[in-house]
């Protein structure tokens, strides 16, 4: 009887201790032996063109992981997994051996290897699923469309890192008990995961990589060092192609065999004195001005002096003495005659249209690492200086800038805020000159490619209207090299009623270096394959 | 003397007579079939020696009937097994039916998630499949292998806007 009342006591007391006093230590290590939380994937957003065509997408692979203390026998595992990973055997054999608890074989690669090593069935190898960020079209605006990074698959360049707010997700977590085979027998928690938003670009992949293509051969032809161009809906402000050479795998960011300044995208973010190119504004700001009139006819001699500074025209076998239209002026890139001009318009005015242009302050493209120009502050312009900004000296832009700013002339004076992103943007748009001036400026510009510098810049069955431009590079101490330069041509068709503004610019081009006959050509060959992508007929119909 | 006998003796003196030794035996021996007939759960019936004015007046009294047991509720238990049974189910059954159908449905679910994410993971796969099959790179490739060449010259067709195409207007050839 003592016994037993000893037993129940006994019994009652452990009862005690495992019910009430040790309950929640145990619940949890129960808990921790039946729940499981499961990561729920929050995938990034997919980023399309114009077109619906996927331009970057997130894919789920396979990372092949090892526990080496777990690996009874590493040479043969090495042995195993060498052909399925395609790596050697001596250097998978380093990673199975030792005495760490967790080590890659191999990251994201396809799911087929990863289901390959799963059946290999080796202890200590497993296989477990990660995101990775995948470009389909390979090397398509690799500088364009950045990369992601880390664990996360971050965006750390590019579009990816503007709208990493909006392509990523936030992940979420399902808490679920199962059995000991792991076999879910109910749900704990669920806090669902939020999937990135995707994007549509105003980019048309179509013609993205026509202009890839024509800067790769016009690089290779010139032997350049790398070139840029921007294609631009003026009336809307939609960029449709922002090309920079050299083109590298999107894929392979982080690897290509490229220096570090190539994967700006230099349209936006670098900035250069345009040259020839300017001398649109100056024109611009007396016609605003009412100054001149496209017809106002100008003496000019072979040279202009300003204090201690001669200007020269740029072309051999100029007579002493010509009359030059102000048409004229801009159709044969005179620089005497922009410097005429210049002085015309006066500092104070010149400066009120440059910054009218925009190009004294960032233009807010949806795209990081924006510049802004370059312009000596006015209480600082020499008596000099009247005679280099005309000229596209003395003034840095961005290549963006300037087609925005060519933009305004296609587009009746109206200039409208470049974007990238489709819907996400609200562009701006702000008068920059009067119609009738934008209707002059584009008349005096197809002269330019109809009978001036920029003869090679016509496109068959359409009018183009466009400036050409041949800027020596800045040095970096200050001054200019005699033999290097960025030539460009800025132009837009069709010329009547402007679709298309297209910008480019070719960095130091050795065989050649005239914009007119480097950059002149190139633009044609982009816009008469817009032109026909985005079916624009030319007004003849033929 | 028995209770019986007693009693039998006791009734007889109070209705002035008295038995005589062989009515008292009779009495002794019914009883003791009686005993024997609730014994053996028998229906019995006791002749008691009854005095002359009794066996006069028998005719009035009602005939007894002893009943030493009741017939079972084979109905009633089978009620009672029925609503225990079901009360059990309700308590202990429906519970774990419940609980199965859930883990059932729980795993299913868990199944379809994972399906879910399968078939997830193959459409970004073939989404990127698709895009680099259609990109313009591997398509002027392709053109070229088969001996496309852009158009030299590209025509575009004028369509008159004063007269737009009707529905029925379009001659099909055949009909």
């Amino acid at each position: 009887m003592g016994f037993a009342v000893v037993f129940l006591v006994a019994l009652f007391a452990r009862t005690f201790y495992v019910q009430v006093v040790a309950a929640p230590t145990l619940e949890k290590k129960g808990d921790g032996q039946s729940i499981s939380i499961i990561e729920l994937e929050a995938p990034r957003g997919v980023i399309y063109d114009r077109t619906g065509e996927v331009l970057a997408v997130s894919r789920t692979l396979a990372s092949v992981c090892v526990d080496p203390s777990q690996v009874e026998d590493p040479v043969a595992a090495a042995e195993q997994l060498a052909p399925v990973l395609d790596l050697p055997q001596a250097e998978l054999l380093e990673r199975l051996a030792g005495d760490a608890q967790f080590r890659y074989l191999a990251r994201k690669v396809e799911q087929a290897v990863g289901e390959s090593v799963e059946e290999l069935a080796i202890t200590g190898v497993s296989v477990r699923p990660e995101v990775k960020r995948v470009y389909p079209k390979g090397a398509l605006g690799p500088q364009l469309l950045g990369l992601v990074g880390g664990d996360e698959d971050k965006g750390l360049a590019g579009l990816e890192l503007q709208y990493e707010d909006v392509l990523a997700g936030r992940p979420g977590e399902l808490q679920i008990v199962t059995d000991l085979e792991g076999n879910r027998l109910s749900t704990v928690s669920v806090d669902e995961a939020e999937p990135g938003t995707s994007i549509t670009l105003t980019i048309d992949a179509d013609i993205q990589y026509k202009t890839e293509s024509v800067l790769t051969e016009t690089v290779e032809e010139f032997q350049a060092a790398k070139a840029c161009a921007v294609v631009l809906d003026p009336v809307n402000g939609a960029i449709l192609a922002m090309a920079n050479t050299p083109v590298f795998d999107a894929n392979d960011y982080a690897c290509s065999d490229i220096d570090e300044c190539d994967r700006r995208n230099m349209a936006v973010t670098d900035q250069y004195e345009p040259g020839s190119t300017f001398k649109m504004v100056v024109t611009a700001a007396a016609l605003e001005a009412g100054l001149v009139r496209p017809g106002t006819v100008f003496e000019l001699g072979r040279d202009v002096t300003i204090y201690d500074v001669t200007i020269h025209e740029a072309h051999e076998n100029v007579p002493e003495t010509r009359r030059l239209t102000v048409t004229e002026i801009l159709s044969q890139s005179s620089n005497v005659g922009a410097v005429k001009l210049g002085q015309e318009v006066g500092k104070t005015r010149l400066i009120e249209m440059i910054k009218k242009f925009g190009f004294t302050e960032k233009l807010g493209i949806d795209f990081p690492g924006e510049v802004d120009g370059q312009m000596r502050p006015p209480e600082e312009w020499y008596g000099t200086t009247i005679a280099n900004v005309p000229l596209g000296q003395g003034i840095a832009v961005s290549p963006l800038q300037l087609a925005t700013a060519y933009g305004a002339i296609a587009n009746d004076g109206l200039m409208v805020q470049p974007h990238l992103v489709d819907g996400l943007v609200e562009p701006w748009s702000r008068r920059v000159v009067s119609a009738e001036v934008a209707a002059q400026l584009r008349e005096m510009l197809t002269v330019t490619v109809e009978d001036g510098t920029g003869r090679l810049a016509q496109v068959d069955g359409y009018l183009v209207a466009g400036k050409t431009g041949t800027a020596q590079k800045v040095k970096d101490g200050g001054g200019y090299y005699d033999d290097r330069h960025i030539a460009s041509f800025v132009g837009m068709v069709p010329a009547d009623d402007p679709k298309l503004v297209i910008l480019v610019t070719v960095d130091d081009p050795a065989t050649q270096h005239l914009g007119a006959y480097v950059a002149a050509p190139a633009f044609a060959e982009i816009a008469d394959f817009a032109l026909k992508r985005l079916g624009i007929a030319p007004p003849s119909g033929e | 003397m028995s209770a019986d006998s007693r009693a039998t003796w006791i009734d007889a003196w109070e209705r002035g007579t008295v038995p005589s030794e062989a009515e008292l035996r009779s009495a002794a021996r019914v009883a003791a079939r009686m005993r024997s007939a609730r014994y053996y759960g028998r229906e019995a019936t006791a002749r008691l020696p009854q005095p002359e004015h009794d066996r006069q007046r028998s005719e009035a009294l009602p005939d007894l009937k002893v009943i030493t047991r009741r017939r079972p509720r084979w109905g009633l238990a089978l009620l009672a097994m029925v609503f225990v049974g079901v009360l059990l189910g309700a308590l202990i059954v429906a519970p774990v039916l419940v609980s199965s159908a859930a883990t059932g449905l729980e795993a299913e679910v868990g199944q379809m998630e994972a399906e879910e994410r399968s078939l997830a993971t193959a459409t970004s796969a073939l989404a990127a499949q698709i895009s680099a099959l259609s990109s313009s790179e591997r398509v002027a490739e392709q053109a070229e292998q088969l001996g496309l060449r852009p158009a030299e010259s590209v025509s575009y067709m004028q369509i008159g806007s004063d007269s737009p195409a009707m529905e029925g207007d379009t001659t099909v050839a055949g009909r």
